[in-house]
């Protein structure tokens, strides 16, 4: 074979290892599959019936859940799909007992360009309780809406940037996260400071008001080292799709792949009926070679 | 022949009767009024309808985001349900209103010709640039409280002889500013009204004495704003046509400006005002922004980190003087809202029927002390024949709270804040409300129950805007209970009196040395009332099984009797109290021998209309601590806090007749009953 021939095979052969291993390296990064597992430790019920309800995350777009596992020791298990798809856990529990749910989970990083959003004028009767106050939401207290009108009208009044990115700015600009800080947003509010999850239900609260469509997630950042790996972010409502933002870590958009969403709205991602404790610790980690 | 068979067989005749008289009593008394709706966003429409219709039929401003609440509250009549629309409507709202109607909406093409079906033959009429909206707001106030015709011209018209049209009867037009007259009007019926004193000069001279002792206040700028502003407004005129009141509109929502420019008015126009209604929300008539009092003198920061006090205008609390005036305040979402509230007050369908007063105490039962004071306040309810539901601590559940919504006209809360019209996961729980609620209990003005109890039928909400402590809470409460059952106070007066009663209760616990004074003080400025302040709240009395205390006065003296009899006694945990109806508490406690329980002190607090020369008390004797005298000027009445020392004297009884010296000033108070009272 000809020297030149051989190059040029070479070189071919080169191209194509560098393009495909640079696919390969993108969709890593762009998709990253997670095995993760809550191992709950139920304590002494007395004897009497005990419910605990641990929350699957919900199938999205950005997230693909697939092989869930229950190691039950004894208790009934129920695995529920839906919007808010979860295993119930069902018995009498006498001593405490661990049990464990797993999961293998695909999420999609995004790093989308949101929109300019705005109330929408004619919202689906579906995203009602989107816009709804809530306990944790209190989107019809007179404090909020001051606060919007005092605050983000005036900068929309400047020129219009879109709602949500107004109250976004404001937020940015008039809280402060505090570690030690409030959760409750009426607290936020009157302080000007508080936790991220405090910040995050301010601002569901506010867009409510503004009667933007709005979600409050609670989630784990898998690459976590914390027991339970909790983070929290908004997801508001345009177009006919919700986008991700967080105003308490300050992105729009964009949300990484190791970002697990679990619950809604402040379900809680493990919930007990009964008079059992119930601690939880939630495991994860890369499923190395899989996308 | 038995008697029931008797009865069955009634004559005929009286069966006739009978059912004569239902038939001609049955299109007067029974029939269910028609409900208007037109565009809230018409501001000359709407204001047109709710002066026209709005004292006789209920009068729905509509706006397309409240069409669900808004046919909910239509429904409430059962009668028949019209709506009209100008032809520039929104093509949204227009579409809200025939649905809510079920019926295709009619056109009104000439505004004018509206007006003159409204009022076919009026003897006043008052003549409005419709692109002026405050204008129209004091034309349409004075119009509604005179019973004139209110005539909106477009821009550019000039009032003409044509625009009486069909109207022979008319003595007086009233032309106010920037109207323009046509020479073919007769001059001798024009009278001008281009400022705002001639019309409060005008509307005194007309309406006289009938004049309620009401003044209605709203700002006109309420429209501006980004996030829905709430445009109340728009429905002040009516407030005023229902009350034959003045319309005082202010320059500015600063609290500071709202008081001085309604307070000129009032002493320009000498009336003789006792109510104050404000139609605005916080956005369009700013309370007073005090620092939390606790938290100045260097006490711990309020739990849910409030470090101001929202004091409501009018009041002068903070100053550390009386409320004087009645004051409460209309306040709604927005315009359509209000409407649906005012209609509600003034169209009561729902037949005030006796139902009982619930109180739902102590949820989370970790406030005993307020808990006692609160089942005394019950007791004393029950004792003049008020019919009463309380629960306590764990009884009250979710069931309970949705329950109560539909059972009750008078809701009282207690406690820790809860939304009791919210599911937990978003959504309104509730399908209707109390006509009055009570919430006592921290920022409970703050959440979005308030507006919620509002849209769902509410008409008046006591409630807070700062940490409240239980004791002083449940003390507010049971001094409001004790105006409306013994002074026959309507709820801004009851409002007004149970907030003087904790400012008098702070004052006096200063004077013994209390560091905690602060903290009631906070409760006495904390308490608003969102709603008309001359609405009764609905207990039905009877005599009382127990004789409660009794103020009586004289020139010189007021004098208290104090019954032998007491109620049974109330425990709660360690807290104790055996109260004479009518005695008030507010968390002084004495230990009692067994050195575990403790007994809540008495207290008399009595509420009397007394010159100036009669605005100080003096103690009665020497078994008497301290005496509190405030002195409202304006409203002549002097409130008046008094504690025994029944502690230090043992053998001394609990009960007689005490008599405390009146006096304008100290010097009155002469020998060993030294005046110790702080008033002004």
């Amino acid at each position: 074979m000809p020297y030149r021939a051989r190059a040029i095979r070479l070189a071919v052969v080169a191209l194509l290892a560098i393009v495909y291993g640079r696919a390969e390296v993108a969709a890593r990064t762009d998709t990253q599959v997670w095995h993760v597992t809550v191992a709950l430790r139920i304590g002494d019920g007395h004897g009497r019936p005990v419910e605990v309800h641990v929350a699957l995350p919900p199938e999205t777009p950005a997230q693909r859940v697939s092989d869930v596992r229950i190691v039950d020791r004894g208790l009934k298990t129920q695995t529920i799909q839906g919007e808010e798809p979860e295993v119930v856990l069902s018995g009498i529990v006498r001593k405490s007992r661990r049990v464990a749910v797993s999961y293998t989970v695909a999420i999609s990083a995004e790093e989308k360009t949101v929109p300019l959003i705005e109330p929408p004028e004619d919202p689906p009767l579906e995203l009602y309780t989107e816009m709804s106050p809530a306990p944790l939401f209190p989107s019809r207290s007179i404090l909020v809406r001051e606060f919007l009108e005092e605050n983000v009208g005036p900068v929309l009044a400047e020129g219009n940037r879109g709602v949500m990115r107004a109250i976004y700015n404001v937020m940015r600009r008039r809280f402060e996260h505090k570690t030690d800080g409030k959760s409750l947003p009426l607290d936020v509010l009157r302080r000007g400071h508080g936790q991220r999850i405090g910040l995050e239900r301010l601002f569901t609260t506010f867009l409510r008001c503004a009667r933007i469509p709005a979600r409050f997630i609670e989630g784990a950042k898998l690459d976590s080292r914390t027991k339970r790996k909790r983070v929290f972010w908004t997801e508001v409502w345009a177009d006919g799709e919700w986008w991700p933002v967080s105003v308490s870590r300050g992105w729009i958009g964009k949300r990484s792949n190791d970002l697990l969403a679990l619950t809604y709205d402040g379900r809680r991602p493990v919930q007990v009926e009964g008079e059992a404790t119930v601690t939880y610790t939630l495991q994860a980690h890369r499923r190395r070679g899989e996308q | 022949m038995s008697k029931s068979s008797m009865r069955q067989r009634a004559p005929w005749s009286s069966r006739a009767l009978v059912a004569g008289f239902i038939l001609v009593l049955a299109p007067s008394a029974f029939a269910a009024p028609t409900v208007h709706l037109v565009p809230a966003d018409d501001n000359a429409l709407a204001i047109v309808t709710l002066i026209g219709r709005g004292l006789k039929d209920p009068v729905l401003l509509v706006d397309a985001r409240d069409q669900a609440t808004l046919s909910a509250a239509a429904a409430e009549w059962k009668g028949e349900v019209e709506c009209y629309h100008r032809p520039a409507a929104r093509r949204a709202v227009v579409d809200a209103m025939a649905a809510i109607a079920d019926e295709s909406c009619a056109a009104v093409a000439d505004l004018a010709a509206a007006v003159h079906d409204l009022w076919p033959q009026p003897k006043t009429v008052v003549a409005v640039l419709e692109e002026s909206y405050d204008w129209m707001l004091r034309g349409a106030a004075f119009a509604g409280a005179t019973g004139a015709a209110i005539l909106p011209l477009a821009p550019g018209v000039r009032f003409d002889a044509a625009a009486l049209g069909a109207w022979t009867q008319v003595e007086r037009v009233y032309l106010t500013a920037g109207v323009e007259v046509d020479p073919s009007v007769d001059p001798a019926k024009v009278r001008r009204l281009d400022t705002p004193t001639a019309v409060v000069d005008e509307l005194k001279a007309l309406v006289g004495e009938k004049l309620d002792q009401v003044v209605v206040v709203a700002n006109a700028q309420d429209r501006l704003g980004t996030f829905s502003p709430s445009s109340l407004s728009l429905v002040a005129p009516l407030v005023s046509a229902m009350h034959k009141a003045p319309l005082i509109l202010v320059s500015s929502a600063a609290g500071e400006v709202v008081e001085r420019e309604v307070l000129a008015a009032i002493d320009t126009h000498a009336l003789t005002a006792s109510h104050i209604i404000l139609v605005g929300d916080e956005l369009a008539l700013r309370s007073h922004r005090i620092p939390d009092p606790v938290l100045a003198a260097g006490g711990p920061e309020a739990r849910g980190g409030g470090t101001i006090v929202r004091v409501e205008l009018f009041s002068q609390i903070q100053n550390e003087q009386p409320q004087d005036f009645a004051v409460g305040r209309i306040v709604a979402e927005d315009a359509a809202q209000a409407s649906a509230l005012l209609a509600r007050q003034q169209h009561r369908r729902n037949n005030r029927t006796q139902r009982p007063v619930v109180f739902l105490t102590n949820a989370d039962s970790v406030f005993a002390l307020g808990e006692t004071i609160s089942r005394a306040t019950t007791r004393d309810l029950g004792n003049v024949g008020v019919s009463v539901r309380a629960y306590y601590r764990g009884e009250i559940t979710p069931e309970i709270i949705r329950q109560t919504m539909l059972q009750t006209n008078v809701l009282v809360w207690e406690g820790h804040p809860r939304d009791l019209t919210l599911e937990e996961r978003g959504g309104i729980a509730v399908d209707t409300a109390p006509e009055i609620a009570i919430l006592q209990g921290c920022y409970t003005l703050d959440r979005s129950d308030p507006m919620i109890l509002i849209e769902k039928g509410t008409e008046a909400i006591v409630a807070t805007s700062a940490a409240i402590y239980s004791a002083p809470g449940s003390a507010f409460a049971r001094a409001l209970f004790d105006a409306v059952l013994y002074d026959d106070a309507d709820l801004g007066i009851a409002v007004r009196n149970a907030r003087n009663y904790l400012l008098a209760l702070a004052q006096l616990q200063r004077l013994r040395g209390y560091n905690e004074w602060h903290k009631t003080f906070r409760a006495a400025l904390a308490f608003a009332l969102w709603g008309d302040p001359t609405l009764a709240i609905p207990l039905k009395t009877g005599k009382p099984s127990v004789k409660p205390v009794l103020w009586e006065a004289s020139d010189d003296e007021l004098t208290l009797s104090i019954p032998r009899q007491r109620m049974r006694e109330v425990a709660v945990d360690n807290y104790v109290v055996k109260p004479v109806p009518r005695t008030m508490y507010g968390g002084l406690v004495v230990q009692m021998s067994d050195g575990k329980r403790r007994e809540l002190k008495d207290m008399y607090y009595g509420v009397r209309r007394m010159s100036e020369a009669q605005k100080h008390v003096c103690l009665p004797d020497q078994s008497w601590g301290e005496v509190i005298s405030l002195y409202a000027p304006r409203s002549r009445t002097l409130f008046v806090l008094a504690r025994p020392e029944w502690e230090k004297y043992p053998d001394r009884k609990q009960h007689g007749t005490y008599r405390f010296r009146l006096g304008q000033d100290a010097s009155i108070c002469v020998g060993p009953t030294q005046p110790v009272g702080v008033g002004p």
